[in-house]
């Protein structure tokens, strides 16, 4: 990866996947994106990975 | 944001303690790999049931380091990373892909902790990147 294509104001967003996931009965909305180096037209693919959290259930 | 599945076993490891270096001591490696078809949460448990793997130039057999750091806090655990896993394209030569899956390199077979899905086809070309953006951590355990 190019420096310039390190400078998130040089990023600019040429396309959003955005589409409907279903995980444990609930509906999500993906957003990944394709994103372009206004510097040097690099091109750059970008997932944001939300965390997984995993709860132990109390009684009661 | 691209919401996670957890694969079943990862519960049951939890329990039986297979990823305890990863968890506190920071000693184990987590990896992320790549692959087009969809893994299976609930048949899937080592690295060798996961779909066929991604291959290009650029692109390492068994992926590439999640960067994990551990942390533990009262009564919760949580593991984050120092950084965001990418990948940079060496040629035209990249296989699609849609899915990152997480999983323990060094544990043996690679038990698999959860994957991701993009939401669409990714074409990677030469020079184009391909990066996991680690919002906050990859998991927590509360």
């Amino acid at each position: 990866m190019n420096k310039c294509c390190e400078v998130k104001a040089n990023r600019e967003v040429i396309k959003e996947d955005i589409s409907t996931q279903v995980n444990g009965g609930v509906e999500f909305k993906v957003s990944a994106r394709k994103e372009k180096c206004t510097s040097c037209g690099g091109i750059h693919y970008v997932m944001d990975a939300e965390p997984l959290i995993l709860k132990m259930k109390e009684n009661g | 944001m691209a919401t996670p599945t957890k694969f079943e076993t990862f519960v049951t490891d939890m329990a039986a303690g297979t990823h305890v270096n990863a968890l506190n001591a920071q000693t184990d490696t987590l990896k992320t790999s790549l692959c087009l078809t969809s893994p299976s949460a609930s048949l899937d448990s080592l690295f060798a049931d996961l779909p066929t793997e991604t291959t290009g130039t650029g692109y390492t057999a068994g992926g590439e380091d999640a960067l994990n750091t551990a942390a533990t806090a009262s009564g919760t655990i949580t593991v984050g990373s120092s950084g965001n896993p990418s990948w940079t394209a060496g040629a035209g030569d990249w296989d699609d892909f849609r899915y990152v899956t997480l999983y323990n390199s060094t544990v043996a077979g690679g038990p698999l902790i959860m994957y991701w899905d993009y939401g669409s086809t990714v074409s990677l070309g030469n020079g184009e990147t391909f990066t996991v953006n680690v919002t906050t951590n990859y998991f927590t355990v509360l």
